[in-house]
């Protein structure tokens, strides 16, 4: 309970901290300040009103659609220092578009486990790896090859983010950019409304099945320094933590899987406290006598 | 010993780092910081900034 509050106080912090910049949400206008030198740490769409930093996805491919540039080394190496340090710790405790998932679900209604269809689930969970490849990087890519400008295909087709936190509240209070939207900005609004209505009767199901941002991350969660670490000669094989876990990773087998967001609820259920997340720590590592592996359900 | 369900007990990935990738993230580390380095060195904070402080369009779905 302590380490749900703990979280949620964390998460709503820092999605105060990162849109912080109230006036623009009056006046239809977005934030120009010095902060915007910097990427924020989760998915924050940066023409959020209130964004006092960059979003990291939408500079990556920027830069991928910019015929001069290609690839920023800044960016790259935000993202690698972040992931390097944190894994996906940065989705389940500061990505502001995870908490709103997360609010979305504890609407009343009736829940659903995807991945309670196996095959379902395994394939879904690979979108992820399919957004990156073509939406950030192959399209943004492919129109700058003639020497123009491509666009950012994430941002401009799929991202319910920046319509959420940016498309919604400009349109709303802003009437010249009212006057612009057309079926593009039908479209993203659809995409959102399946995203809030997956949320509601599934966990997280954009960071699960979507999330590009996510991806890039989870390719460091097997080394990245703030971990999950379970002490073998304590697991007594119960299977709570793998019930529990909101992103359905199977903890003992797989302990910094790349869908772990950290977010430590693991930890929280397991009867014998063998399961650690945060920082490296030494931990006790001895061979199981017996094994066999049990599928959970 | 035996889990809840009756059955034998896992084989459990502690989640401790084998021993060469443990020094391997530490080199990665100092590699992002080297890429931020030439990223500033290379004026690409200024495009960072220039999108950031745009409305994006395609963002908000318009462009």
């Amino acid at each position: 309970m302590l380490q749900k509050l703990k979280r949620k106080l964390v998460q709503t912090g820092a999605m105060i901290a990162g849109n912080g910049y109230l006036v623009g949400f009056l006046k239809g206008k977005i934030y120009q300040g010095p902060t915007k030198n910097v990427c924020l740490p989760g998915l924050n769409c940066y023409s959020c009103p209130g964004a006092l930093g960059a979003c990291p996805l939408g500079s990556l491919q920027s830069s991928i659609a910019d015929p001069y540039q290609r690839i920023s080394f800044y960016v790259l190496g935000f993202l690698i220092l972040l992931g390097g340090i944190f894994g996906r710790f940065i989705c389940g405790w500061l990505c502001p578009f995870g908490l709103i998932q997360e609010w979305l679900h504890k609407l009343p209604g009736r829940k659903f486990k995807v991945e309670k269809y196996k095959k379902v689930h395994a394939v879904l969970r690979r979108m992820p790896l399919v957004f990156l490849g073509v939406f950030v990087i192959l399209l943004p890519f492919l129109g700058s090859v003639g020497g123009g400008y491509g666009s950012p295909w994430f941002c401009k087709a799929v991202c319910p983010s920046g319509t959420l936190m940016a498309g919604w509240p400009l349109l709303a209070v802003n009437v010249d950019l009212r006057a612009l939207a057309g079926w593009l900005f039908g479209w993203k609004s659809l995409v959102l409304i399946i995203i809030i209505a997956a949320s509601i009767v599934t966990m997280r199901p954009f960071c699960r099945y979507v999330c590009p941002l996510g991806a890039i991350y989870g390719f460091f969660n097997k080394i990245s320094l703030y971990r999950v670490q379970v002490e073998q000669d304590k697991c007594i094989s119960c299977g709570r933590c793998t019930r529990q876990c909101p992103m359905a990773v199977p903890v003992p087998f797989s302990a910094n899987g790349s869908d772990c967001i950290r977010c430590g609820e693991c930890a929280t259920v397991c009867p014998t406290g063998a399961i650690h997340v945060g920082f490296d720590r030494k931990i006790s590592i001895k061979k199981s006598e017996k094994i066999n592996s049990n599928e959970i359900s | 010993m035996q889990n809840d369900d009756g059955g034998a007990r896992w084989i459990v990935d502690s989640g401790r780092l084998p021993y060469v990738a443990s020094y391997l993230r530490w080199i990665i580390l100092i590699l992002a910081i080297l890429f931020i380095a030439l990223g500033i060195f290379r004026e690409e904070v200024a495009l960072v900034f220039r999108k950031a402080t745009n409305i994006c369009f395609e963002c908000i779905g318009i462009g």
